[in-house]
């Protein structure tokens, strides 16, 4: 037996040092969560990790899946998810849409561990309000893109209390319900007050104190609350930081825009922050030995113009807008197309002094006062365009007009649908390609993944027929 | 079947008065030789003594004797591991005779964990298959051969693809996200068996690939699997799923000359089925209707020659000239498959040092043209004895796997043939060139695929063990081993420019190498308590530590680059190489610290007791859960001992058997308890670095917990003629581990979580018969089936969308078993309109197919029950037998007839959708023709529906087998000792309602949770391949 003892002894020895058998090295790019963020470096990462996220995700992401539920655009096809969205009828398996759903929320997740860590690591004042603040825009930027494709509008119940989305203010994992739209609004006009104050004027390419009063605005005037939104929208008008340049094309421009409140930048051929617009849009031939006009070879875009659209910015042929679609020959025959997002590829601008001018205007006609003002601001998008100048106009013009340059101005990049939505929540009747603005299916589907937890609501489905 | 069996052996007392009369007979000299009632092989060393006498002598080599013995004396031949047989000399002076193996008997020394036990001591349920029974198959993996084999152990072929690995369960299946097959041990052990090695199954063909196919059958000389807790339950949290040891053959025991065995096979390969399409002439008149079903007017568009848009004229010059075309795409792409294999060993024992030493050379070709498997592998097993005291074991092992992949399913080829690859399409175009419908890709031609497409797998496998036994005292032994695992992967595309569409040829290589380390020490102390007692003492301590290591995306590009990297490696310059695309995968390590006890306990020969204890650590499990403890006791009751039936003539053996204890399942992915982050120091958003979350900690992640109950008998009547055995047994899984979805509001797509709580619940009987013996005629069955039920219990707070089966829809629901189909129900065709009828949730009808709120259980892809039958006839040197396996219950997905059969799209057509709505008031089995999917109620093209589900039930002949023993004096002629020489034939016949290709079915899997949750789902998976047999075997 006492060979049976020493075996015993020789085990528990061999177990006291055994623990570290098994644990594993991490591959050179991995590290532990609990020491990744350790210095303000780690913290400038991450946080450029969430303008990674961003920049992915509103390349033309979520401005298509926006514009294919309008009167803006066609699509090829009986068949495919794009379709689905189209047809108002995203279901819960869509995948183009599924995988967009994700990635703002993505971003907010980097955006609530920046702030969980605020206090763990030691930073100065003016680094963390930048953090603080960068963080908070972001946050809020994702929940506020998100409650507008994901649930119906605000404005929608009187008071709001309809389905919006989670909100996300931490980095725990937990099964969460859907938050009020009310709610969502709230936080995100909470972040972004906050991010105002916390943020400096100017701050590279990332978000500024602008960049939060720009969105203020934008959050202001999608619920209608027109004071707040000419208010905001005035701060940013008044900086010099911002002019209008005379270049109707710099918002996709390979440079940041002088107009560019907040924009995301694609750096060369080899880093493409732009590729769901090019992608989905593109008129031109991509390859480039058989030359970018040649098309008649080749498939047109997935996402057309619609002839409505094509009408509106081709009906004066002095505006130079009209140049953002055309006719073109392909394969499949002439075919009305978008030309505005054809660069391989270019920054893509999020909230400009362009739709400031416009809200503020829009505002100042639904309001009744400043008209001078209101038409001044329109003139100077008219003007750029080379469009006849309104002078003297009524409220009601001043409405209809900024409206209507709205829906030129931004052409493609996925604003009308929540123009529509706003409008049809002031009472007026709205109806997109015979169903109204309020049907179910102008409402994108949640991902199935969403319901793996008890619980969670989707979205009803069908009803736009 | 009792009744056949006659009464050959005169009672003990009847025998004993007419020795004791009969003493002063005159004595003779009596000759023979002992053969082998399996084989025809003479025994040599078989005792034969004169009964009531210590005189005796022994059969020499050839299996022959001579004894002096009187006219009328009884000769007894005894011989362990034969039954041992009385024989009245009768006056005669020649007696040859024919043992039968005593398989049953109690003294049978069975493989048990680290070490061996007999068949008496056993308290647990184990299924022994000897090496001869894996080799009689000619599969080209060993697991395949398992089959039928053993009652509880549930093997799905994985088709007829060479080289692609069967799917077993043992007892159900309790695992989701984690390894639900068993574990594998090779001679002590546990390797390397991961399917998921390479990643991307797109690529490999839409197959996993099987590292067990790396082991040569031939060199198995016997297969134990531990089904129960008693038995795996020193695997502790490895067990649960059951254990496969794999034993090969040793010198060891073995006296006299040097043996040599040859044996070869050469067979045929086809597939078991062929699908019935339409040609093209009924592929073009369904279309037209689909056409004019949707209100169009004219020819309708055909893909490859038309489209929608174009003009009427256009259109109809296409249907024209398709209407030309009619191609068999299947005819083309099949063949007759030449399979041989050929082993050559030799065992030995001299003195200290005894040995086996096999080589062998395999080529298995399938039914699809160019695919193939190609083996070469040698084994070395040498025991050498040190001193009394000492000795020493080494077992190595290398071979070489060449698989020559082709693409299936939906990357082509055979898939092509089942989809795309219309009857409509010629093989040639106009100029002679190949017909292809895009510049790019297969362009829908399989054979233009196949010359511009080459894939292989390359296994270097070396399996190496070195223990040293040191035996102090007689009951006191020690043993420190080690070994080493080391499978180097290679896998190995090429694609022409042609294909890729591109300006360059390409030829990738994604490298795998895993090296997995185990040293060991045990100690076994034997204990006689008193005259009856024994007690038996293991305690063991194990370290085991594997590394996966690899490179992907290894690509060489240029019109130079002509072939793969395996053919053609060296006539690729390096300037070839895409360095920038070369990934260096992350090391994926894990490891398992363990110690382990076992104790038996013995009273008399009769009540056996036995207790098992494992410690697990292992790197997988969470800070907070880093060692699991996992317990087993059982016993075993041998009544057939007690006093009241020891003389029963009835009944020989019965034994019953109790275990209760608890196993685990830690097999699952790597470094899933902690949270990190990844860092990228390159510069990436605006030029600059980033780092982000990657990973959900889970600190308290752990193996799965498996309590088990299990209660059996084991029965032997009327001398061993009739064996049963039966188990019940209960399996509790709790922690199941998932791969969990989590809702993406998170900022995470998932994570590992031990949340589910699964039952199986089961029966097992295993009969074995000798329905009849008489001289040269023996006729016996073996039976087995077992019953098993599955139910999900538990999983937590999430929904079946939590967990994903893949692509297959299989799901993890509550109250359903595990891999439960989760689809909307279809109904009926509407007779007035030909749409079909839907059902929502609640069970109206609805023409409106609406996934997210109407999908239900509709079906579950594990059998009821499976088991199989074997009758073995023997007569003189003739043996023949039947060997067919069973299914009962499951469903079948058949996910590729959803496009064959439904919605009419660029998919070729099965025959069956004959029955279909043409006109008002049709009653059609399915609805009417069309190419737009709102016409069927839906917005896409995909429809699961339960149409699609079919009883998976079904009965295969899968071994047919008559074998000749040629007679001993002709081969004595040649030196030769014993020859066989057999037909066979597998997969003959198939007898199923299954409207699809085979009812035997593993697809290419995604992931671990897919293998467990998707067998039985086809998605235009190659059926399983029927072959033809010729076989010798050799041994002098």
């Amino acid at each position: 037996m006492r060979n049976l003892y020493s075996i015993i002894i020789v085990c528990a020895l061999i177990a006291a040092g055994c623990s570290d058998l098994l644990e594993n090295d991490l591959p050179d790019n991995e590290i532990r969560k609990e020491d990744a963020i350790r210095s303000a470096q780690d913290m400038q990462e991450v946080l450029n990790s969430a303008y990674d996220v961003i920049a992915n995700a509103f390349n033309g992401n979520n401005q298509r899946f926006a514009e294919l539920l309008t009167d803006n655009v066609t699509i090829s096809g009986n068949t495919g998810f794009l379709v689905q969205v189209y047809n108002r009828s995203s279901d819960f398996f869509n995948s183009d849409v599924g995988g967009y759903y994700k990635d703002p929320y993505v971003a907010i997740g980097r955006a609530n561990a920046i702030l969980e860590n605020l206090n763990a690591i030691s930073l100065s004042d003016a680094e963390k309000n930048r953090f603080e603040g960068e963080a908070k825009f972001i946050r809020a930027m994702c929940h506020f893109e998100h409650v507008r494709l994901f649930a119906q509008p605000y404005g929608y119940t009187q008071d709001n209390s309809h389905l919006g989305i989670v909100i996300k203010t931490s980095t725990k994992i937990e099964p969460r319900q859907r938050n009020t739209v009310a709610e969502v609004y709230e936080q995100v006009i909470k972040d972004l007050t906050d991010a105002e104050t916390l943020l400096p004027p100017t701050n590279g390419v990332y978000a500024t104190s602008f960049a939060a009063k720009a969105y203020l605005a934008r959050v202001y005037f999608q619920m209608n609350s027109f004071t707040n939104a000419a208010a905001k929208a005035e701060e940013v008008i008044a900086s010099p930081n911002y002019v209008l340049p005379a270049d109707i094309n710099t918002r996709f421009g390979k440079t940041i825009s002088p107009e560019a409140i907040f924009a995301t930048i694609s750096t060369s051929a080899n880093d493409v922050r732009n590729t769901q617009f090019r992608d989905s849009y593109r008129s031109v031939n991509p390859d480039p030995k058989a030359g970018l006009n040649n098309t008649a070879g080749i498939a047109p875009p997935t996402i057309r113009s619609s002839n409505e659209a094509y009408a509106l910015l081709t009906s004066n042929p002095a505006d130079k807008r009209a140049s953002w679609v055309a006719e073109k020959p392909y394969k499949t025959g002439l075919t009305k197309v978008f030309t505005r997002f054809d660069s391989t590829y270019f920054n893509v601008t999020h909230v400009s002094l362009s739709e400031m001018l416009l809200i503020a205007a829009e505002s100042y006609g639904e309001l009744n006062q400043n008209l001078a003002a209101a038409a001044n601001h329109i003139n100077k998008i008219k003007g750029r365009a080379n469009v006849p100048l309104l002078s003297g106009p009524s409220a009601e013009t001043v409405i209809l007009e900024a409206r209507q340059e709205r829906r030129k101005e931004f052409l493609g990049e996925g604003n009308r649908v929540h123009d529509l939505k706003r409008i049809g929540v002031l009472g007026e009747n709205v109806i997109v390609r015979g169903a109204p603005w309020d049907c179910n299916g102008m409402v994108l589907q949640f991902p199935a993944s969403e319901q793996s937890t008890r619980g969670f609501i989707m979205n009803p489905q069908g009803g736009c027929n | 079947m009792v009744k056949f069996y006659p009464l050959i052996k005169t009672p003990l007392c009847l025998l004993l008065l007419l020795a004791c009369f009969q003493v002063q007979a005159q004595e003779v000299t009596v000759k023979g030789s002992v053969v082998s009632m399996d084989d025809g092989a003479p025994i040599p060393g078989v005792s034969i003594s004169l009964k009531g006498t210590s005189s005796g002598t022994f059969s020499d080599e050839e299996g022959k004797y001579v004894i002096q013995a009187p006219a009328d004396g009884i000769l007894v031949f005894s011989f362990i591991g034969y039954n041992t047989q009385e024989i009245p000399i009768n006056n005669r002076t020649q007696v040859d005779i024919r043992m039968s193996t005593d398989v049953q008997t109690l003294q049978e020394v069975v493989v048990v964990g680290y070490g061996t036990q007999t068949k008496r001591e056993i308290t647990g349920s184990i299924a022994k298959v000897s090496g001869d029974k894996i080799a009689a198959l000619p599969t080209t993996s060993f697991e395949a051969a398992l089959q039928g084999q053993a009652a509880g152990v549930q093997v799905i072929q994985g088709s007829g693809l060479s080289g692609s690995g069967s799917v077993i369960r043992i007892r159900g299946i309790a695992s989701v996200s984690a390894n639900g097959d068993p574990l594998y041990v090779v001679d002590g052990i546990p390797i390397t068996a991961d399917n998921f090695l390479q990643e991307a199954n797109w690529q490999n063909g839409a197959f996993n690939n099987n590292p067990l196919s790396a082991i040569n059958p031939s060199d198995i000389e016997s297969i134990e699997i531990l089904k129960d807790a008693a038995a795996a339950g020193i695997y502790g949290s490895r067990g649960s799923n059951g254990v496969v040891l794999i034993t090969t053959k040793r010198g060891k025991g073995l006296t006299g000359k040097p043996v040599f065995d040859f044996s070869m096979n050469i067979g045929t390969s086809s597939p078991v089925a062929k699908p019935k399409f339409y040609n093209s002439q009924q592929w073009l008149q369904a279309r037209q209707e689909a056409w004019e079903n949707d209100g169009n007017t004219g020819a309708v568009w055909l893909p490859g020659y038309s489209d929608a848009d174009d003009s009427p004229e256009a259109r109809l010059a296409a249907f024209q000239k398709a209407s030309q075309v009619n191609t068999d795409w299947w005819d083309l792409v099949t063949q007759t498959g030449l399979k041989q294999q050929y082993n050559l060993s030799t065992t030995f024992n001299r003195k200290k040092l005894s040995a086996y030493i096999g080589g062998s050379y395999a080529n298995n070709e399938s039914y699809i043209a160019g695919n193939s498997l190609q083996r070469y592998s040698i084994r070395a097993n040498i025991d050498y004895k040190l001193s009394n005291k000492l000795d020493l074991g080494l077992s190595t092992s290398y071979s070489q796997v060449l698989n020559h992949r082709v693409r299936v399913a939906y990357t082509g080829g055979l898939g092509l043939a089942m989809s795309t690859a219309l009857p409509i399409y010629p093989v040639f175009d106009d100029n002679g060139d190949y017909f292809r419908t895009s510049t790019s890709g297969n362009g829908n031609n399989p054979l233009f695929e196949r010359d511009n497409f080459q894939g292989y797998t390359v296994d270097y496998r070396t399996i190496n063990s070195l223990l040293l036994r040191y035996a102090p005292l007689s009951n006191l032994k020690f043993t420190i081993g080690g070994s080493y695992d080391y499978l180097d992967q290679k896998n190995d595309t090429w694609q022409s420019a042609l294909l890729q569409g591109t300006n360059y040829n390409q030829a990738e290589r994604d490298l795998r190498y895993v090296d997995n380390f185990n040293i060991n020490a045990l100690a076994e102390y034997d204990y006689k308590m008193g005259e009856r007692s024994k007690l038996k003492l293991l305690l063991g301590t194990e370290y085991q530590q594997s590394i996966t290591s690899g490179k992907d995306n290894i690509r060489y590009r240029g019109l130079d680059v002509l072939s793969t990297q395996y053919k053609d490696k060296g006539n690729f310059s390096e300037t070839n190489l895409v360095a920038n695309d070369v990934y260096v995968r992350p090391d994926q390590k894990w490891s398992f610290i363990s110690y382990f006890l076992r104790a038996n306990y013995a009273i008399g020969e009769k009540y056996y007791f036995q207790a098992t204890g494992r410690v697990d650590g292992s790197s997988r499990f969470g800070a907070n859960n880093r060692y699991g403890f996992f317990p087993v006791v059982s016993g075993a009751w041998l009544i057939s001992e007690e006093d009241f039936l020891k003389d029963s003539e009835v009944l020989s053996t019965l034994k019953l058997k109790a275990a209760y204890g608890i196993t685990g399942n830690a097999s699952f992915e790597n470094n899933q308890a902690i949270g990190t982050y990844l860092t990228n120091p390159n510069p990436v958003y605006n030029q600059r670095p980033i780092r982000y979350p990657n990973k959900v900690e889970n600190p308290d992640l752990k193996w799965e917990t498996t309590r088990n109950l299990d209660l059996g008998f084991e029965l032997a009547l009327l001398d061993d003629k009739i064996n049963a055995e039966f188990s019940y047994y209960q399996k509790n899984t709790e922690d199941v581990i998932m791969k969990l979805i989590l809702p993406n509001y998170n900022g995470f797509s998932d994570f590992y979580g031990n949340v589910g709580e699964i039952r199986n619940k089961g029966v097992e009987l295993t009969l074995n018969t000798t329905n009849f013996q008489r001289g040269d005629f023996s006729w016996s069955t073996t039976f087995n089936i077992a019953y098993n039920t599955n139910k999900v219990l538990s999983i937590g707070g999430y929904t079946p969308d939590a967990v994903s089966g893949g692509t297959n829809d299989t799901r993890i629901v509550e109250g359903y078993p595990v891999g439960t189909n989760y689809l909307v129900r279809f109904s009926h065709v509407d007779a007035a309109t030909g749409k079909p009828v839907y059902l929502d949730k609640n069970g109206y009808e609805t023409f409106t197919y609406n996934e997210q709120d109407d999908r239900m259980p509709v079906g579950d892809v594990l059998p009821d029950a499976v088991g199989s039958f074997t009758n073995t006839f023997n007569y003189k040197s003739f043996d023949l037998s039947f060997l067919f396996v069973f299914v009962i219950g499951g469903d079948i997905y058949d996910s590729s007839s959803k496009r064959q059969l439904g919605f009419l799209s660029d998919w070729n057509t099965r025959e069956d959708v004959g029955d279909h709505w043409r006109k008002a008031g049709d009653v059609a089995q399915y609805p009417k023709l069309t190419l737009t999917p709102a016409e069927h109620g839906n917005s896409k093209e995909w429809f699961n529906t339960d149409m699609w589900i079919h009883d998976a039930s079904y009965m295969r002949l899968r071994n047919i087998s008559l074998g000749y023993n040629l007679p001993a004096t002709f081969l004595s002629k040649f030196r030769i000792s014993k020859s066989r020489l057999s037909f066979s034939a597998m997969n003959l016949l198939t007898f199923t309602k299954f409207p699809g290709l085979d009812p035997e079915v593993v697809r290419d899997f995604d992931n671990q949770t897919d293998r467990n949750l998707s067998p039985n789902i086809t998605y235009l998976t190659p059926p399983q391949e029927k072959s033809y047999n010729v076989s010798l075997n050799i041994t002098f």
